[in-house]
């Protein structure tokens, strides 16, 4: 793959990765007093990228779209920075309980959502 | 008819800067892959480098909620940063019996991009001492509200800088009405 393609997809699908984050940012973000726009992409991400690792594997889906998916869209939907500074605000408003849950939440069920997403993907693809 | 139209290429300018600060993030996150060796470092420096840039953008703007944020910190920094290999590294991790390895790349990732946001707001309130003032709650609630109610009638930005408040930023001749009206608009619009 030539790298004019390469950048190409990587800038698309990170393009399209970050609109719809900003998408469920704005819209679950302000529902409670909680981030839950924030987990919520972080899960869905994590998820994607289990999926479209095992289908790779099992050769359903062609390694030229690799940058597209993986590198652009899902590494773009998810997201560190937004979680680290909703962190630090907590820690701020000394809600510690909330915060050591939130950690805990993301950090534990987007492992999950990963094994899980491979495992059941391998299954379909073998 | 012509406020509606405002308002809707305000929304596609937003979501035009929102894509291009994606295409930027992911591009530079894709540069520091190849350049950096081990994939565990590369997440580690995209994350650290993420937060220190939205931290300090948050510490540094002067009007919340604008094209300009939504490019650097929703944009750029968001997709820069990065949730999704973090999970499939550590869970790589667990899977070769890593265990060590795997405790400190979380508490790394969790504790020193923690530690990057405090870094970034003390370094900003240093540098920039009069900036910062967009961290006020009463500025934020003006900007909701201004975005809420679309662009403002004429007659109200001209009176605004008439004036004796022509200095201040934040509208200080807001009444409860619009207040309301905001709030209602709002709600509509989160009920879509």
């Amino acid at each position: 793959m030539t790298t004019t393609i390469y950048i190409i997809s990587v800038a698309v699908g990170g393009a399209a990765g970050a609109i719809c984050r900003g998408f469920f940012l704005q819209r679950l973000n302000g529902l409670i007093h909680f981030p839950l726009g924030t987990l919520f992409v972080n899960m869905v991400a994590s998820f994607l990228v289990g999926a479209f690792t095992s289908l790779q594997a099992s050769g359903w889906i062609p390694s030229s779209l690799h940058p597209l998916i993986d590198i652009g869209f899902c590494a773009t939907l998810s997201t560190f920075s937004s979680l680290a500074w909703e962190i630090a605000e907590m820690i701020k408003a000394k809600r510690f309980l909330v915060a050591i849950f939130y950690i805990s939440a993301t950090f534990i069920s987007g492992m999950t959502l990963f094994a899980y997403a491979e495992y059941l993907f391998n299954e379909i693809g073998a | 008819m012509k406020r509606f139209l405002q308002l809707q290429l305000s929304k596609e300018l937003h979501s035009f800067a929102v894509g291009l600060g994606g295409a930027f993030g992911a591009l530079s996150r894709a540069g520091i892959d190849s350049l950096v060796a081990n994939n565990i470092l590369a997440v580690l420096i995209c994350n650290l480098l993420g937060t220190f840039t939205l931290s300090a953008a948050i510490s540094y703007r002067a009007r919340p909620l604008s094209e300009f944020e939504n490019l650097i910190s929703i944009g750029f920094c968001g997709g820069f940063s990065i949730f999704a290999t973090f999970s499939k590294v550590s869970v790589g991790l667990l899977e070769n019996d890593e265990y060590l390895l795997f405790a400190v790349n979380g508490a790394a990732n969790f504790i020193l991009c923690v530690w990057a946001v405090y870094l970034a707001e003390a370094m900003m309130t240093d540098f920039f001492p009069r900036r910062g003032d967009a961290l006020n709650d009463n500025m934020m609630k003006a900007e909701m509200q201004r975005q809420a109610t679309g662009k403002k009638e004429l007659y109200e930005v001209k009176s605004e800088l008439e004036g004796n408040s022509a200095t201040d930023i934040a509208p200080t001749n807001s009444t409860n009405a619009p207040l309301a009206d905001a709030k209602k608009n709002q709600h509509q619009h989160m009920q879509k």
